[in-house]
């Protein structure tokens, strides 16, 4: 199964952006070529059924409210690839089984 | 404009502001707008949707230790591509349980959902680097801060 990652701002133009970096980096140093990461707004996410939801952990909750039962990451560094691998290593894995 | 010199090109004396000393994040996050709208980049309400953006959400845009990068949603509230920094003296707190306190602000506008990607890009290439957030904090000049964002990016 293809990763597939939503990386959720508030606007879908700033912060998002530089996660979506950072997890495509993640992905890279994973050793993933075959991937799918999207920027989306707040609000405009739902249903997507994506491997996970990312954004920063000041919004974990909210989005979770968003979309109960989907798997959403809350993300401390945007800059920090050790972070994202860290988090999304485990749903990767076990995609894979 | 080189692709490689988005941040650097966006980065003038006056849209810098050093070691300013703000009663709190809203102060903040106000002298920077400022810096825009005395340019004619933004209009006075892209720096009220920064706020509002904050107020409502959190501060969510406060993405690593230290950093805060505010913005409001592409516009036409924005003029053109635009890029303020302020650094914090003392550093403020933020709400953001991990990051706080902030000693660098940037806040940027953008004309449209593309046209700050190498901007962030060379803002994530600064940023992933924690040497180069303490000494941009500690610089006490324009200048020092130019130069050390030119050697950073190189």
């Amino acid at each position: 199964m293809k990763p597939y990652f939503i990386i959720v701002c508030t606007f879908g133009a700033g912060s998002s952006l530089m996660l979506r970096m950072c997890v495509e980096d993640a992905l890279k140093s994973l050793g993933y070529k075959d991937f799918q990461a999207e920027v989306c707004d707040m609000g405009t996410c739902k249903g997507k059924n994506p491997t996970a939801y990312l954004c920063s952990i000041v919004l974990e909750a909210n989005l979770k409210s968003q979309d109960p039962g989907a798997p959403v990451i809350g993300i401390k560094n945007f800059y920090s690839e050790n972070e994202v691998i860290a988090a999304i290593k485990p749903l990767l894995e076990a995609a894979q089984d | 404009m080189s692709e490689q010199n988005s941040l650097l090109t966006l980065v003038t004396p006056r849209t810098v502001l050093i070691k300013e000393n703000v009663s709190d994040w809203r102060e903040a996050i106000r002298i920077a707008g400022k810096l825009l709208v005395n340019e004619g980049f933004v209009v006075e309400d892209y720096v009220d949707q920064c706020l509002q953006a904050a107020a409502t959400m959190g501060p969510y845009y406060v993405l690593c230790p230290g950093v805060a990068i505010s913005h409001a949603r592409p516009g036409q509230a924005v003029k053109q591509l635009c890029l303020a920094t302020v650094t914090l003296d003392p550093p403020v707190p933020f709400g953001h349980q991990y990051n706080d306190p902030v000693s660098i602000l940037f806040m940027f506008g953008s004309l449209n959902k593309e046209a700050h990607l190498v901007l962030l890009k060379n803002l994530g290439r600064l940023l992933t680097n924690n040497d180069n957030l303490k000494r941009l904090a500690a610089a006490d000049s324009f200048a020092d801060l130019y130069d050390l964002l030119e050697s950073a990016l190189k």
